[in-house]
């Protein structure tokens, strides 16, 4: 698969960014179905979806490149107004974008996209497109487009056709590069043409805008001016691989191709992208004719070239230097021998896969396989190159590859391409080995042993002439030094013959190959892995706050240091403790920020959870037959990324509930004289350390004696419980397992499993739901959750000899009350706390603990607050409050009851962290 | 040569073997994470009876089994030889206190037999063999089943 070949971090940035695509294109299809007229949301639509297949096509994800395409398309057609907005369509993109999110998820869990089938999708689209009268098939026009590429030299003039453009934008975004780039050029030449000369910088800028000019006019299916700078590219690029200068006559050829380029430009009718094809055969022509001059210029002249160069290189490092330019971003000693060699293996061998595949190919192009292949080899030379820091060649490649990729997305018969693809591997081919050639010529660390490598430019005469002749006249000591090759002496006796014998050349690098293997083994262990990490975007002002404090933090430390050795050298121990004691202050101080700082950074808004129920919410109305609307609020409230992450489940969960149950068909609305429109808020705000998120629906409530009646039905509670159980309680009993009441089980909702599940997926965030409901008028649940996982406040107090955590959000007060005022009100322990009755259990007892037998007359009494009912718990001591870590007590223990998890503590005891809404189920269940 | 070596290394085991109410037991030595000697030990209220709490270890919270519980044998104090023994299976990180641990050993995994029915009063479903020794028997245990089966227990009686 092709997604090997690229290392988990584009993976993840990837599946990061898919995400924020679709995440932006979901909510927006909704609004559009709304407002079908409106021309600046279908361009926000249309937008994420383009990048979405750049993106996926670059990884070579195909199936989501084929999909986000004709997403594409269809949208545009959209944007175009050629088409329509209705139903169908949206459910067909909205199907679209379902599909894309389940391969981004698979991408994320399997490494890979899956094999979701798309076909019927891709060709329902089509179809549709098909349908209306759209000008000539797309697909067609582009293989057609790259068939006249080939045949520039024949090229036709006076036909009249159409650019295969995107949109308009897309179109003028082009006209708009070529005209830069041709105005670049045409500086260059006149520059040069007033120096009276070239140099090696200059012809590469000129090379660089040329084939740019090429890339997008391939991309964008002008013929005419594709081919035109195509042939100027190749000529520019012997040139640059001869290190020729330009003459008088090079320059008027070009500078003519330049006015029939710019022509060519200006051809273009803007308004419907058609141009009237030039024939530019003449031009062409001439260029080929130069190209030719400085080829033959090239192989004969390769003596001469031979001889210059010594001049050309006096003082060696220098002039080398000096042709790094082109590359520019590297140095020398930035380029690890090792990293060289293993650079030169790989290459080489995807060159030598690349001439097998392009050979199969000229025979028969269609074989995918060798298209694939094609594709790989030249993504793992783009690869390689950017890990090198080889800037210029890996766009190449890049460009090569997108080249081969758009041809196979588009099932173009490759044998048509194979003149092309095989100048573009050559063209690479040459680069890298000169690159190559210079690194090992230049650089002092890299031995004898990688001049062998330069091995692989059969294909460029020219280039080879030069490698012969960049070989160093022998390795000096550091040379020998360095590289680790048992004949060192080799690098004088390097001759031709020996630089074209791969085999030969290969044998005495053995020391280097074990490397190689080793480095291979780390990337196929590396995609083996699989999914990629999960992975959170960070502010950048946010990073450089926390390095701030590193700071701090260091030097801090090293007052510590200092503060030690003034005591070792007998200071004065007062002054030494007031320090002391300042130090720690501080520290606490940075350790308080570093928090802060680090939570900020784990947080995240909750938009990105609300922005699915949208789309949760209409596909179900449409399914229930309800009209029903959904309002969010708050959705920029921050959580911690782990806890925005589960929270979604619970939440589909929730709305759909809300929509099954909750709210009623319209008919019964209305006889209620209810809107007929059931309206469903979403909310989510701050209160105090924790968030709650709120969904509320404006149905029929639930009622407490059907859940009664229901619960007995099931078994779940007895008829006796019942009839004592309070309303409250009964609704409640919609969080029992087994527990559901819907008359009919749909498939939206109503397997009796729901509410439990919600319920742990909450209980397992350190969360609580609570229910609020009125019969006739409508159900909230809210679901609070703590800001962050990692870190609480807590109330220590002890039990039975054991500390223990109470977090200190659901504490409300701590007093301590003579055992005397205790009152039994029902077999229920009471007290009356300043006017209010508050139910008190014993913590001990609670926790199936030994009771504290000691006759106390005072006992310290911890309230707890949860939801709005409060309960006393008496504890053996009150000890005092302390941030501390949430651990959980491991996958082995689970879920124990009234536990959710523990801490360590400074003295690295254990300390096992109570959870106050267990707690006072406990203290319930008991009475 | 590698090939040889690697050949005979399957066929014997390596095991770790400790004493709990004088039999031996061995787990294999790979599940094995490390061996620490006793210390605090924070109780976890209304846990099973043989889950004798939880331990910092080095900063992770991992839950401590008592195997003589577990096994049904008289409790016994902890001395300068008791021992916890931290295996890591499926992911999961658990001590278990033995009355001391004897060795590591090797043994061919032919002398391996299948377990009786009953091995000092555990049932033979957490026992993956016995090894004969020269002088006296050893009972491999198998930590994964034995993990596993408790884990539906706990959780059963949550």
């Amino acid at each position: 698969m092709s997604q090997d070949f690229f290392d988990a971090e584009v993976f993840s940035d990837f599946v990061v960014e898919a995400r924020e695509h679709l995440e932006t294109i979901e909510p927006k299809l909704l609004e559009l179905e709304n407002n079908p007229d409106n021309l600046e949301l279908l361009n926000d639509i249309f937008r994420p979806m383009h990048s979405l297949k750049g993106a996926s096509g670059f990884l070579g994800l195909k199936d989501m490149n084929a999909l986000a395409h004709k997403g594409e398309n269809i949208l545009d057609e959209l944007r175009q107004g050629r088409m329509r907005v209705n139903s169908t369509i949206m459910d067909l993109i909205l199907e679209a974008t379902d599909a894309l999110r389940t391969m981004v998820d698979n991408l994320e869990s399997m490494g890979h996209e899956g094999r979701l089938e798309v076909g019927h999708i891709i060709t329902h689209i089509e179809e549709i497109l098909k349908n209306k009268d759209q000008p000539p098939d797309q697909a067609e026009q582009r293989a057609l487009q790259e068939e006249t590429a080939q045949e520039t030299e024949t090229a036709p003039g006076g036909q009249k056709y159409t650019l295969n453009m995107v949109s308009l934008d897309h179109l003028n975004d082009f006209i708009e590069e070529a005209q830069e780039n041709l105005a670049a050029v045409n500086t260059l030449l006149l520059d040069m043409e007033k120096e009276g000369g070239s140099t090696q910088e200059q012809i590469n800028d000129l090379f660089r805008n040329f084939h740019n000019l090429k890339g997008n006019s391939g991309i964008i299916g002008y013929a005419e001016l594709n081919g035109l700078t195509h042939e100027v590219e190749t000529f520019l690029n012997i040139i640059r691989s001869g290190e020729q200068e330009l003459d008088g006559e090079v320059l008027d050829v070009l500078l003519e191709t330049v006015d029939i380029l710019e022509s060519l430009l200006n051809d273009i009718d803007r308004a419907t992208g058609e141009v009237q094809g030039m024939d530019v055969s003449e031009t062409s022509d001439r260029v080929r004719d130069l190209k030719k001059r400085f080829q033959s210029g090239n192989e004969t002249g390769a003596g001469s070239v031979e001889e210059e160069r010594p001049a050309k290189r006096n003082g060696g490092q220098q002039a080398v230097t000096g042709h790094e330019e082109d590359s520019g971003q590297v140095e020398f000693s930035d380029v690890d021998p090792e990293d060289l060699q293993i650079f030169k293996q790989t290459v080489e061998q995807q060159f030598a896969n690349m001439k097998l595949a392009l050979d199969r190919l000229s025979s028969d192009g269609t074989d995918k396989e060798m298209v694939d292949g094609l594709y790989r080899s030249l993504v793992t030379v783009q690869n390689s190159t950017g890990y090198m820091g080889f800037e210029e060649l890996k766009k190449y490649a890049a460009d090569t590859a997108n080249l081969v990729d758009q041809g196979r997305k588009t099932d173009t018969d490759f044998s048509l391409m194979y003149d092309i693809l095989k100048q573009e591997v050559d063209i690479l081919e040459s680069m890298v080995g000169r690159q190559i050639q210079k690194f090992a010529a230049g650089a002092a660390e890299a031995g004898p042993d990688v001049q062998e490598g330069t091995v692989y430019s059969p294909g460029e005469k020219g280039a080879k002439a030069l490698q012969e002749t960049e070989s160093p006249p022998g390795p000096g000591p550091q040379e020998e030094a360095a590289a680790p090759v048992p004949e060192a002496g080799d690098g004088t006796g390097m001759d031709a013959s020996k630089v074209k014998d791969l085999q030969q050349a290969d044998k005495p690098e053995g020391p280097s190959r074990p490397e190689e293997a080793e480095a291979q083994n780390i990337g196929a262990g590396r995609t083996q892995a699989g999914s990629p990490s999960s992975t959170i975007r960070v502010d950048h002002a946010r990073l450089d706050e926390l390095m701030n404090l590193i700071g701090e933090l260091i030097i801090n430390r090293n007052r510590f240091t200092m503060l030690s050795r003034s005591l070792e050298e007998g200071h004065d121990v007062l002054e030494v403790a007031q320090q002391l004691n300042e130090t720690t202050n501080s520290m606490a101080r940075i350790s308080d920020d570093l928090q802060v700082t680090i939570m900020n950074v784990r947080m995240v808004p909750v938009r990105t959870v609300f922005t699915k129920f949208p789309r949760l919410v209409r596909d179900l109305s449409r399914k229930s037959n309800k009209d029903i609307q959904l309002v969010t609020e708050g959705e920029d409230t921050e959580l911690d990324k782990s806890v925005v992450e589960l929270i979604g489940d619970p939440l589909v969960h929730l709305i759909r509930n809300a929509v099954d149950h909750g709210l009623e068909s319209q008919q019964e609305r209305k006889k209620q004289g209810k809107d007929g429109k059931g309206t469903i808020w979403l909310r989510a705000a701050h209160k105090g350390n924790s968030v709650v998120i709120e969904i509320e629906d404006d149905g029929k409530g639930i009622d407490p004696e059907k859940m009664k009646l229901k619960a007995v039905e099931k078994g779940v509670i007895g008829e006796e419980e019942a009839r004592n159980m309070e309303a409250d309680q009964a609704v409640e009993l919609i969080f029992a397992p087994g527990f559901s009441t819907a008359e009919t089980i749909t498939d939206v909702s109503g397997r009796g499993v729901g509410m439990d599940v919600v319920k742990n997926n909450i209980k397992s965030l350190k969360g609580n739901i609570s229910v609020n409901t009125t019969v006739g008028r409508g159900t909230r649940f809210s679901i609070t959750l703590p800001l962050t996982l990692a870190i609480i406040d807590a109330l220590m107090v002890t039990v039975n000899g054991q500390i223990y955590a109470i977090p200190l959000d659901a504490v409300s007060e701590t007093t301590k009350i003579e055992s005397s005022r205790i009152n039994e009100i029902n077999n229920r322990k009471a007290i009356t706390l300043r006017g209010e009755v508050v139910g008190i259990s014993s913590l001990a007892e609670l926790l199936d603990l030994p009771e504290n037998k000691e006759d106390r007359a005072e006992l310290p009494l911890v309230i707890i607050m949860v939801g709005d009912r409060r309960l006393g718990l008496v504890v053996d001591d009150l000890l005092e409050r302390q941030e501390v870590v949430i651990k959980s007590l491991g996958e082995y223990l689970g879920d124990q009851p009234g536990i959710s998890g523990a801490t360590i503590m400074g003295d690295g005891s254990v300390v096992l962290i109570l959870d106050p809404n267990e707690i006072y189920k406990l203290a319930i269940s008991r009475s | 040569m590698a090939n040889h070596t690697q050949k005979k290394d399957a066929d014997l085991l390596q095991m770790v073997t400790f004493n709990i109410g004088g039999e031996e037991f061995g787990v294999e030595i790979l599940t094995v994470q490390e061996i620490i000697r006793m210390m605090q030990i924070t109780k976890v209220p209304k846990a099973p009876d043989f889950v004798e709490g939880v331990i910092n270890l080095r900063g992770k919270v991992i839950p401590v089994i008592d195997l003589r519980k577990r096994f049904g044998l008289e409790p016994k104090g902890h001395d300068k030889n008791t021992r916890i023994v931290v295996v890591e299976i499926n992911k999961m990180i658990v001590g278990f206190i033995v009355d001391s641990v004897s060795e590591v050993l090797r043994i061919p995994a032919d002398t391996v037999e299948p377990p009786p029915p009953v091995v000092a009063g555990l049932d033979s479903e957490y026992i993956s063999g016995v090894g004969k020794l020269e002088d006296r028997l050893l009972i491999l245990l198998d930590l994964d089943r034995l993990l596993s089966r408790e884990e539906k227990k706990v959780l059963s009686q949550v």
